[in-house]
């Protein structure tokens, strides 16, 4: 578990709003401004991530038609 | 598809620059990725393309890959959803800011019985079980849908504010949940 630390409620629910994709563009902005700088909250963010990608876990895999991928 | 263990080393093959260990990535997790990337685009033409991209992203991106905090495939999952949402929103015009989005509420039908469909033993499920069904569907849809607050709020006929406001409660409630 991502302990909070300095970060205060406001910007934690920013960042689960983040990760949940659901931020308005213009405070995505300003916040990834706040995340590439801040180590803290990419960890943070991080968190909200590994918990809330276990949604996709019921997806169902679907084959893509196309298989001509760039390789590096 | 390939074990944890074995997407992993791909990924940290990638991270050398390894050509080589980009093709068996593909097959390896690509029908998962495109699932996710259709699941989100709802367009399998444009879901090609961003699969295209996202394999990309992954190649320059395999060295910031922390074992610690993501399985393999949930990391290359959250790349995947995260530009899912990149190309939705850059494909639909911001029509509305939610701070100036006033009654957008409407008549629109109820949402669709997508089931909470539970993955036995993942703890965010049970915790979503402590939300009200509307809130944990709304939650679930702006994961897996990548729906935006005015479409869940068109959905679910509330203002946009409000389901804003219902997204926030929600996730602080998890939050409470998953730091138990």
């Amino acid at each position: 578990m991502s302990s909070r630390g300095k970060i205060d409620d406001q910007t934690d629910i920013l960042l689960s709003e983040y990760a949940l994709g659901t931020l308005p563009f213009n405070e995505r902005v300003a916040l990834e401004i706040e995340i590439k700088r801040d180590a803290e909250l990419q960890q943070r963010l991080d968190w909200w991530q590994s918990q809330l990608v276990t949604f996709s876990q019921d997806i169902e895999p679907v084959d893509p038609a196309k298989s001509n991928i760039w390789c590096g | 598809m390939a074990s944890p263990e074995e997407i992993e080393k791909l990924i940290a093959r990638c991270a050398l620059s390894d050509r080589s260990a980009l093709s068996p990535l593909y097959e390896a997790t690509s029908a998962k990725l495109f699932g996710v990337l259709l699941r989100v685009l709802n367009d399998r033409s444009d879901a090609e393309d961003a699969l295209q991209e996202v394999y990309i992203k992954i190649w320059h991106r395999a060295d910031r890959f922390r074992a610690n905090e993501f399985s393999p495939l949930s990391w290359l999952v959250v790349i995947t959803r995260n530009h899912a949402i990149d190309v939705l929103r850059a494909r639909k015009p911001i029509s509305v800011e939610v701070d100036e989005a006033f009654d957008v509420s409407s008549d629109a039908k109820n949402p669709e019985e997508e089931a909470i469909n539970s993955s036995e033993g993942t703890r965010i499920d049970n915790c979503l079980q402590e939300l009200e069904t509307e809130r944990a569907q709304a939650v679930r849809g702006a994961y897996v849908d990548g729906y935006s607050y005015v479409e869940l709020a068109e959905r679910y006929a509330v203002p946009v504010n409000t389901m804003r406001t219902w997204l926030r409660r929600s996730l602080l409630s998890l939050r409470k949940c998953l730091e138990r």
